[in-house]
């Protein structure tokens, strides 16, 4: 079902509706090769860049030499930290200023790099990178968080000054808490309580196209950046600290961006401002795009955590209390970690109603890759723990998992662990219920039980809750714009801040438009972000964009429709109010004209054509004690996971898994199932596959024949359910879809896994090695 | 900048009198999976790329029928996995080559992929190799002093000297592989244990063939060692317990010696204890399967 129109002229009707399936707008360019990526592009008279790297994983920077790489012909240039000509740091949170661009005197980890060639060509410039000298006195490093909150463990940023009364001593930079009621009285009202120890581990994005950035200088001291980025806000920024200049003066475009995932948020910040600077010293543009393996160095990852989970429950299974330590490891530099484990405090206890809580988690620095934003900021990690921990009290008590989960679930009127009233848009009690029902729990969960050969299957469950958009820790930038502007021949420009990075938003964003103006599909044109076109507009991250850039638009085109409207009336003799937009058509049932004849009639009439739209997120709070509605609105969603263990090798198939998700409104049908496919096997890799290996700080499997990725035959057969519980303040009552696939699948894997062999796994991945020696 | 020439010889002798004139810096090129990643790593970086796809002697596939006995099969160098794993008449006669060329990498892979190259490469997890070598294949090696091939009859077993090592010189080439079919009533598996089920190197992998009439069972291994290994000791327990007594405990007991065969390692992929784990459970599955038709169910 397509909604072009291959003679070019508007069909009739070609309105793609909200919650029709419609065609990727992106789908042709994408399939056939015409989109351009950054890589694809070049600028006349361009150049290339290379980074040079420490080879260890924390040292003191003595000196770097390149006089034999600048001798070498067609090398233009090599730049330190001296050559930054703004402020050398590009950590997004300007309130943990501890990254800089290019060190200067330490070197942190093993993808820190500490200088930039520029040569005529990229393999110029990597065989020149090669040959720069770096003399470096090596430091004894520290590569595990809980090792790192030892007292006499090596410090990362000795720089810092220890805060006793905050506790934030030696590797301890952050620390988020929890309290609601009281945790002791509720322990003891308890008739059991389980604890235990999870450790999760680094997961890379493996998003196709690694990172890469071309900068042009412009007049004066302006430059443009170009990128495959999820934040092009936040590169603007980072781009002027780096060179010193005004925000006007930098625009930043984004290019066609092959997957994200997290892990384009802050991190492209890094690779812009690096080309920005040595465009600025060569006064060229410069070209910069890593390798597979440089992308693995540098770019960050899913946090490890160690969580410690403690749940108390009646003998009826209602949950009393929960005391959680999360420890997470942040890597050598703050960059994300506040906002993540904010995340992952606020709601670590699980989609359930806990009365009494305790949560105490600390973010710590280790001479590893830094950790940030990945599919779940921080929350798949606890989920594994506090998943696993309520199916072995279930387990333990006589209770059906699913049967537990429902009893304790969210609902409207129940409040969250940060004492949040729910009062709307909870669906997770239908989600349990459709998963329960279309994975066939009840049958399987008795029957697996019995096998007893080879191969043992087992069937196990997750349950998630996710607050949507930025919450309380990201207030000054949880607005966002769009630019809507009418062309005489009916044809629509919209600009938005929000990415397309692969997920669909275009298309969704495109339907929107088209239902709420009346323009047909193939009319609507939606750019990549400029930032000089729309105002700052935030990060396209926490599931926020089709929610915020959705808003935005139909901001404008509420707007758009009140100038268009009289005119619409006037042409056709009625009144205003009478007046409907789409779908194809703009009228009322009896007279109507197209869209192209209204915007053609509104130019002639000079009646304005043009609207900007804003949408700023309803206030959330986070007080000291973690208290507050630290979200606007949660997404829900449960799955089923089905596994078959191979006794004899330990290996883990992941056969079926039904993945029930509320998501307020369906917008587009095909692009969210691909949603939650693709989450659905990020969540298999983080369970059964990925693990990052590495020996003193240096990554050993940096690339995708050593870094275990879920192939297109271990995909299981994946059935998805949506519930629509709307949201008022969404668009048609959307929330969000992006993050919560990927979020309850390492638990409902590891749950199954236990079903099917009776131990419980408390690390992952569950390789098939880990699985055997468990089995013995 | 790294640019190597390329040379497209189209006769046996045409390419080693290249590779013998080139005195080292010469590197034959097949299907290039293999040697591609290493080009690119900069681990090996020869001057002259003598590219082998033109030599039509080194392909095809021929059973030599032999009336007394079962027949011999020779295969071309080039003979892609693909190609091997769809041919009909290595399905029919030596099912476990076809199943072991089905495991390789991915179909983008086992297209491009040769089974001279996964010979000529020596990595112990080669799975076309370790196949072979339980068939006890010769490897016919041919050179510009020599191209009729005096080196006809290699043994495979002897023929890799370490990881990524062989007895081939600079100047050699491998023209075919050759074996004496297994008997008819032979059955044979293939088991190869990975960190996924599919385009993954082996952990452990176990060709096992079973030879009913002669009471023979001939096992290799992949990964086990520094290179593909044939479980000899183990093969010897076979033939001198079998049939008598208690099978199972019988297989138990080969299967358990085959471990003395390997020398583990921990990688990236796996740990040695691990893969000697890996060793005896593969064993005696795939013998319990081939000899007694047991699927491992308890
Ligand atoms: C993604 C990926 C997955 C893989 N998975 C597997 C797997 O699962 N199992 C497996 O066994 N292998 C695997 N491999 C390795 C590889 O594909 C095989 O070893 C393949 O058979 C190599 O053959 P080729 O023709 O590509 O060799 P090439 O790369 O062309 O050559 C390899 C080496 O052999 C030499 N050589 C090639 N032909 C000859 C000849 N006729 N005479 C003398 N020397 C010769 C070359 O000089 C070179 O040193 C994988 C490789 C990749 C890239």
């Amino acid at each position: 079902m397509s909604d072009r129109d291959d003679t070019g002229g508007p069909p009739e009707i070609s309105s793609a509706r909200v919650g029709s399936p419609a065609i990727r707008v992106d789908a042709d360019d994408k399939s056939t090769g015409r989109a351009v990526y950054v890589d694809d592009l070049t600028f006349p008279g361009m150049l290339h860049a290379a980074l040079v790297y420490p080879g260890c994983a924390h040292a003191r920077l003595l000196g770097v030499r390149p006089d034999e790489a600048i001798r070498t012909p067609g090398v233009r240039a090599v730049l330190t930290a001296q050559d930054v000509p703004g402020e050398n740091q590009v950590g997004v949170l300007r309130s943990y200023p501890d990254q800089p661009l290019l060190p200067h005197d330490t070197v942190r980890y093993s993808g820190d790099a500490v200088a930039i060639v520029v040569a005529d060509t990229g393999a110029l410039a990597r065989e020149a990178a090669r040959s720069v000298r770096v003399d470096l006195e090596e430091l004894p490093g520290v590569f595990d968080a809980v090792e790192a909150m030892e007292p006499n463990a090596p410090r990362v940023h000795p720089e810092r000054e220890d805060d006793d009364d905050r506790g934030l001593v030696g590797n301890v930079f952050l620390r988020e808490r929890v309290r609601k009621g009281d945790v002791d009285a509720g322990f003891e009202e308890a008739d059991i309580i389980v604890e235990r120890t999870f450790r999760t581990h680094h997961q890379e994005h493996a998003y196709l196209e690694p990172l890469g950035a071309i900068a042009v200088p412009g007049e004066g001291s302006s430059v443009t950046v170009y990128g495959t980025m999820q934040c092009p806000y936040y590169v603007q920024k980072a781009v002027a600290t780096a060179l010193g200049v005004p925000l006007a003066d930098v625009r930043v475009i984004q290019t066609v961006t092959g997957g994200g995932f997290g892990g384009k948020e802050d991190v492209p910040s890094e690779i812009c401002a690096c080309a920005a600077v040595a465009a600025a010293k060569v006064g060229k543009p410069v070209k910069l795009v890593y390798t597979r393996e440089e992308d693995f160095e540098r770019s960050s990852k899913r946090h490890p955590m160690t969580v410690t989970y403690r749940l108390g429950a009646t003998i009826d299974g209602t949950f009393t209390a929960a005391d959680i330590r999360i420890v997470a490891d942040a890597g050598a530099y703050s960059t994300l970690t506040p906002i993540v484990v904010f995340r992952a405090t606020a709601h670590a206890t699980g989609p359930y109603e806990i009365p009494n809580v305790r949560t105490d988690a600390y973010g710590v620095y280790t001479n590893r890759q830094t950790t940030g934003a990945f599919r779940g900021f921080g929350q798949p990690q606890t989920i594994f723990a506090s998943e696993s921990v309520v199916d072995e009290i279930a387990c333990a008590l006589g209770i059906d998992p699913i049967e537990i989960r429902v009893r304790n679930g969210l609902a409207v009127g129940k409040r969250t662990a940060t004492d949040h009233l729910l009062d709307e848009s909870v669906g997770l009690p239908e989600t349990l219920r459709i998963a329960r029902e279309r994975s066939g729990w009840d049958e399987k969960r008795e029957a697996f039980a019995g096998d007893a050969g080879r191969v043992r299957r087992g069937i196990g469950v997750g349950a998630i809750y996710y607050g949507v958009s930025l919450g309380a820790r990201g207030l000054a930038i949880d607005g966002s714009g769009a630019h809507v502007e009418i062309e005489p021949d009916g044809s629509v420009r919209v600009a938005i801040g929000g990415t397309e990075m692969g997920q669909g938003l275009h298309t969704v964003l495109a339907q929107i438009v088209s239902d709420s103006l009346g323009a047909p599909m193939h009319a609507i044109h939606i750019g990549h972000v400029d930032t000089s076109l729309v105002p700052d507009s935030g990060p396209s991250v926490a599931s926020r964009t089709t929610l915020m850039s959705g808003n935005a638009v139909l901001d404008a085109v509420a707007k758009l429709r009140e100038s268009m409207a009289p005119v619409a009336a006037d042409v056709l003799g009625v009144t205003a109010e009478d007046v409907e937009f789409g779908p194809g058509r703009v009228g009322t049932r009896e007279r109507s004209v197209t869209f192209a004849e209204l915007a053609a009639e509104c130019h002639a009439r000079d009646v304005a054509t043009v609207a900007d739209g804003w949408y700023k997120a309803p206030v959330t709070t986070f007080d000291e004690d973690g208290q507050g509605d630290a979200y606007a609105v949660y997404s829900f969603a449960t799955q089923v996971a089905e596994v078959e263990v191979d006794t004899e090798t330990g290996a883990v198939a992941l056969v079926r898994v039904t993945a029930a998700h509320d998501v307020g409104k369906v917008l587009n049908p095909v692009t969210l199932e691909g949603q939650v496919q693709g989450g659905v096997l990020q969540g298999a890799g983080m369970a059964l596959y990925e693990i990052m290996k590495t020996e003193g700080g240096r990554i050993v499997t940096p690339d995708f024949a050593t870094y275990i990725l879920p192939t297109s035959v271990d995909v299981p057969e994946i059935e998805v359910a949506f519930v629509e519980e709307p949201y008022s303040k969404g668009p048609f009552g959307a929330k969000g879809i992006g993050e919560t696939p990927a979020m309850p699948g390492a638990a409902a894997i590891a749950n199954a896994v236990s079903h099917a062999t009776g131990i419980r796994f408390r690390e992952l991945p569950l390789t098939a090695e880990r699985v055997k020696l468990a089995l013995g | 900048m790294y640019e190597p020439a390329w040379k497209f010889p189209t006769t046996a002798l045409e390419a080693a009198e290249i590779l013998r004139e080139a005195a080292g810096r010469a590197t034959p090129i097949a299907g290039g999976t293999d040697l591609t990643a290493r080009l690119r790593s900069g681990d090996e970086r020869p001057e002259v790329l003598v590219d082998l796809a033109g030599i039509e002697e080194f392909g095809g596939v021929d059973l030599t029928p032999d009336p007394d006995a079962v027949g011999q099969m020779t295969m071309g160098a080039l003979n892609t996995h693909g190609a091997l794993a769809r041919d009909d008449l290595v399905r029919q006669h030596v099912p476990l080559l076809a199943e072991a060329c089905a495991t390789v990498g991915s179909p983008q892979i086992r297209s491009r992929g040769t089974v001279g190259g996964n010979v000529a490469n020596a990595s112990p997890a080669a799975d076309a190799a370790v196949a072979l070598l339980a068939l006890d294949a010769a490897v016919r090696v041919v050179s510009a002093d020599d191209c009729e091939g005096d080196r006809a009859g290699l043994p495979l077993e002897g023929f890799f000297t370490g990881p990524g090592e062989t007895v081939l010189r600079d100047d050699e080439l491998i023209a075919d592989i050759s074996f004496d079919c297994p008997a008819e009533s032979a059955r044979s598996l293939y088991l190869k244990a990975g960190q996924r089920k599919a385009l993954a190197i082996a952990i452990v992998s176990v060709a096992a063939l079973y030879e009913p009439e002669a009471g023979l069972v001939r096992i290799a291994l992949g990964s086990v060692a520094p290179t593909a290994v044939r479980a000899r000791d183990a093969e010897n327990l076979f033939e001198s317990e079998w049939p008598a007594g208690d099978c199972e405990a019988v297989i138990d007991a080969v299967a358990a010696r085959a471990v003395g065969s390997a020398s583990c390692i921990d990688d990236v992929r796996a740990s040695g204890r691990y893969r000697r784990i890996l060793i005896e459970t593969l064993t005696r599955s795939a013998l319990r399967r081939l000899c007694l038709d047991l699927e491992e169910d308890g």
